[in-house]
């Protein structure tokens, strides 16, 4: 009796450790994962609260078609111009980088605090509205004159 | 004394049988628990990282377009994953009522995945009449709602 207690024993013992060996690893990798997840969230939760436009200005020059488009960075966070959507009259302009400058200059893809963006694109008709998202969802919107 | 040592060894057998029956059902067990929380890790950590934003501007009157009878949305992806655009990922409701799939069409602006940073047109053919709406996106796990006026 003494000898098929001990086995048994022996047995479940060995179930126990193969078992608690193959949840550990899953309950880790879990955790790390939402964990992993959540600083994510925390960090992109926090470049929005840092994220801030300044109020945005736009022109139409009927005579050259072109309509111009400024906003400052007023924020603490440096935004990439790549990821800024330009909306004229609430349709989604596509903007290419050779018509955004950057405090004048070309060619950046950042877009620092304090800066001011300025978009520039050709349009045959004048619009009333445009609004700039910038990477988080911040937006600024406003009238043309 | 032999016949003692014979059902000795047959309680004995039993015994580790029976036991290892019960540890073999535990791992077994287990390792369905340990599947799960991997895929229910995934899930998770998908539905954190997902957040998106609706960027169409109400102010401008383009959301509903009375001549097609079609409502645009412009959905920013401002979560930390790439997107799917399919019917299964991304749903829509008018003022509180279920689009089917077959009436509304997601288009990447500029084309490839809807990325972190992308831009998708959602067009959604319902007609509405004069009056404030609501719609409201759902991608995942995430949902955003927009109020307009026709």
């Amino acid at each position: 009796m003494g000898f098929s207690v001990s086995g048994a024993t022996v047995v479940i013992s060995v179930g126990l450790l193969v078992s608690a060996a193959t949840l550990y690893p899953a309950l880790d990798r879990y955790s790390e994962r939402r964990l992993e997840a959540v600083d994510g969230e925390h960090e992109r939760a926090l470049d929005r609260q840092n994220t801030a436009l300044g109020a945005a200005n736009a022109t139409y020059n009927a005579s050259t078609d072109r309509l111009v488009v400024t906003a400052e960075n007023t924020g603490t966070t440096t935004l990439d111009v790549d990821r800024v959507d330009l909306l004229v009259d609430g349709r989604y302009r596509t903007v290419s980088a050779a018509s955004v400058t950057v405090d004048g200059g070309a060619g950046t893809a950042t877009w620092l605090p304090g800066e001011r963006l300025r978009i520039e694109i050709t349009r045959s008709t004048a619009p009333s509205r445009v609004k700039i998202v910038a990477g988080p969802g911040v937006a600024v919107a406003t009238e043309v004159r | 004394m032999a016949s003692g040592s014979v059902s000795e060894l047959i309680v004995f057998i039993a015994a580790v049988s029976v036991a290892a029956g019960v540890s073999g059902a535990m791992v077994t067990t287990v390792g369905g628990i340990t599947n799960s929380l991997d895929d229910r890790g995934e899930s998770v950590s998908a539905a954190i990282e997902t957040d998106v934003e609706i960027i169409s501007d109400p102010g401008s009157g383009a959301v509903y377009d009375s001549a097609n009878t079609e409502v645009t949305l412009l959905i920013k992806n401002t979560g930390g994953r790439t997107l799917p655009t399919d019917d299964t990922s991304v749903e829509i409701l008018v003022d509180g009522r279920y689009v089917a799939p077959s009436a509304y069409t997601v288009t990447t602006l500029g084309g490839g995945a809807w990325r972190d940073g992308a831009v998708v047109r959602v067009t959604v053919d319902r007609s509405l009449g004069a009056g404030d709406h609501r719609a409201t996106v759902i991608v995942q796990s995430d949902r955003e709602t927009i109020g307009f006026r026709v």
